[in-house]
């Protein structure tokens, strides 16, 4: 059952690596698996510590917690940074360039987008999983 | 040096800590939880849950629909 899964993903994956990007089939697939990964999601019950247990969060994971922060923090103001110094939201810059303008040309290429899909499919998978 | 090597080597640097922060968490397990850890422990509210689901569902759209 695992492995037809794991077939199946990779499956789609080729099959999303193959749409056009800028239309709507990627989109629909991508809305799809977003809304069941969500769902599967929330079956872990909602709940944020509150009062003594929240004190009792071991340390290890309240500096984690601390520097992971920082470091998205950082991660994002250098890319407000460079979309910002972009002539207009949707004119990439050669001197200030964005994530994205640094990763589409080698998206242009089906390997690469394919092994996109597999690398989010597994961030989905690992959201599930926590 | 010019202003696009300097922009990617912002970019370069926030890798390198991620991936420092990765390995750290791995050779010193005593002074820093895993990433999946720190997921797991942020994600216990709703809130912070639908803003990383939302994350990583635009990041999917953005790269690979877009």
């Amino acid at each position: 059952m695992r492995v037809l899964g794991a077939a199946s993903l990779v499956l789609l994956a080729w099959v999303g690596s193959g749409l056009r990007a800028q239309t709507w089939p990627p989109t629909i697939v991508i809305l799809m698996i977003a809304g069941i990964v969500t769902m599967l999601a929330f079956r872990r019950p909602v709940g944020r510590l509150t009062g003594p247990d929240a004190a009792r969060v071991p340390h290890p994971l309240r500096r984690s917690t601390l520097v992971w922060g920082v470091l998205l923090a950082v991660g994002l103001l250098w890319e407000a940074y460079a979309f910002f110094h972009q002539p207009s939201p949707l004119t990439p810059s050669f001197t200030h360039p964005t994530l994205s303008t640094l990763f589409d040309p080698f998206l242009e290429y089906r390997p690469v987008r394919f092994t996109g899909w597999l690398l989010w499919f597994w961030a989905g998978r690992s959201l599930v999983r926590l | 040096m010019t202003t696009r090597i300097i922009t990617i080597l912002g970019f370069v640097v926030v890798f390198l800590a991620a991936g420092t922060l990765v390995a750290a968490s791995w050779l010193r397990p005593e002074r820093h939880a895993r990433f999946t850890e720190t997921l797991r422990h942020v994600t216990k509210g709703r809130a912070i849950r639908i803003l990383v689901l939302f994350c990583w569902a635009w990041l999917g759209w953005h790269f690979l629909a877009r």
